[in-house]
């Protein structure tokens, strides 16, 4: 590791990024939105067995305070525009994780009239986890790799491509 | 209370209305009644038959024709009291009667969204399942659904076709989407 000395000081260069992701990773506020049975295991991983507390995360009711769209459930074309709107609120950097058969695809409901075939296709997904529902000690991974990611992730660079697709 | 019961008390307060029991091969037995006494009928069988609560609402799309099912349910009784009324497929339009059991305004919001059958005089005529500005009626037999919805895209390919792409030659790759494979 390269140390810049100079008189009285010292200093190391790093990635400005990778020191803020350390907080970030270890502090994942995210948003309740259970829209089915999924909600019931999202819940179970709050309590205490699996305890999401202990790393950091913990549910929050606005999306303004969060930073991952935890999509727990089947997404209905009536409830299209409102998960495109929170996730619209939420403030960058933000995430979006599709938990169980019916946020990744459809599921079950796949060829019903009413299902959005995959909440992929209203807003970006970074995690997709499967299982019908997926058990809380499923969903507790996931959150582990995404925390893995976010500690890779090069966030400012992520802004600066955000920020140029809003101006095209 | 049997039907045949209620089907004659039916007849003597009300004479002018044609009912006739029908029974079917299994099942309940059913009631059918024209479409303009809806009100009359229901409103008869709550206040003098004492049939206090509707059960359920339902629609009924069998390819000709649109049929409303009311099943009312009585204290005492085991059965629930089954009224069918037969609607024409261009012009499905029957009294709402949500002013006589209250709870018939959601189910009769269901059958309208997903059959297209109207409910005249509902307070509430909104779509109950899907969006407010989809088009179509997602049960009826006519139905096909939209390529996509507010860019949403709506198709889901089968599991034929899948395969298809996925294993070219997969056993079965020949049936016709929507056929079943000779055993």
């Amino acid at each position: 590791m390269n140390v810049l000395q100079w008189d009285g000081g010292a200093a190391l260069p790093t990635q400005i990024d990778r020191l803020i992701n350390l907080p970030r990773k270890n502090s994942i506020w995210y948003l309740l939105f259970a829209t089915a049975c999924c909600g019931i295991e999202l819940m179970q991983a709050g309590g205490p067995r699996t305890d999401l507390d202990r790393f950091g995360m913990v549910f929050r009711a606005s999306p303004r305070q969060a930073d991952l769209l935890l999509v727990a459930g089947t997404i209905t074309y009536k409830m299209a525009d409102a998960v495109r709107r929170l996730y619209d609120q939420m403030p960058e950097p933000k995430y979006v994780l599709a938990m169980g058969a019916c946020a990744n695809c459809g599921g079950l409901f796949q060829r019903s009239y009413s299902v959005v075939k995959g909440v992929d296709k209203i807003v970006p997904v970074d995690i997709y986890l499967a299982g019908c529902a997926p058990r809380p000690e499923a969903l507790n991974d996931a959150l582990l790799t995404l925390q893995k990611r976010m500690e890779k992730d090069r966030w400012i660079l992520r802004m600066k491509r955000d920020s140029e697709e809003l101006a095209v | 209370m049997t039907i045949e019961d209620a089907a004659a008390r039916l007849k003597a307060g009300l004479p002018d209305i044609m009912t006739e029991v029908h029974r079917g091969q299994a099942g309940d037995p059913w009631l059918t009644i024209p479409p303009a006494s809806v009100p009359s009928v229901l409103r008869f069988l709550r206040d003098e038959l004492g049939h206090a609560f509707l059960s359920n609402l339902s629609g009924v799309d069998d390819g000709t024709s649109l049929t409303v099912v009311y099943h009312l349910a009585r204290p005492g009784d085991a059965d629930c009291l089954a009224l069918k009324t037969v609607l024409p497929r261009d012009a499905a339009i029957v009294e709402s009667v949500s002013g006589l059991y209250g709870n018939a305004g959601w189910f009769e919001r269901e059958a309208f969204d997903l059959l297209g059958i109207r409910f005249q005089n509902h307070p509430d005529p909104r779509r109950l399942m899907m969006p407010d500005d989809w088009e179509g009626h997602p049960l009826r037999k006519d139905y096909s659904p939209p390529a996509e919805y507010h860019g949403i895209p709506c198709d889901r390919p089968d599991s034929h076709q899948v395969l298809d792409v996925l294993y070219p030659k997969h056993e079965g790759s020949a049936t016709v989407s929507g056929e079943s494979a000779p055993t």
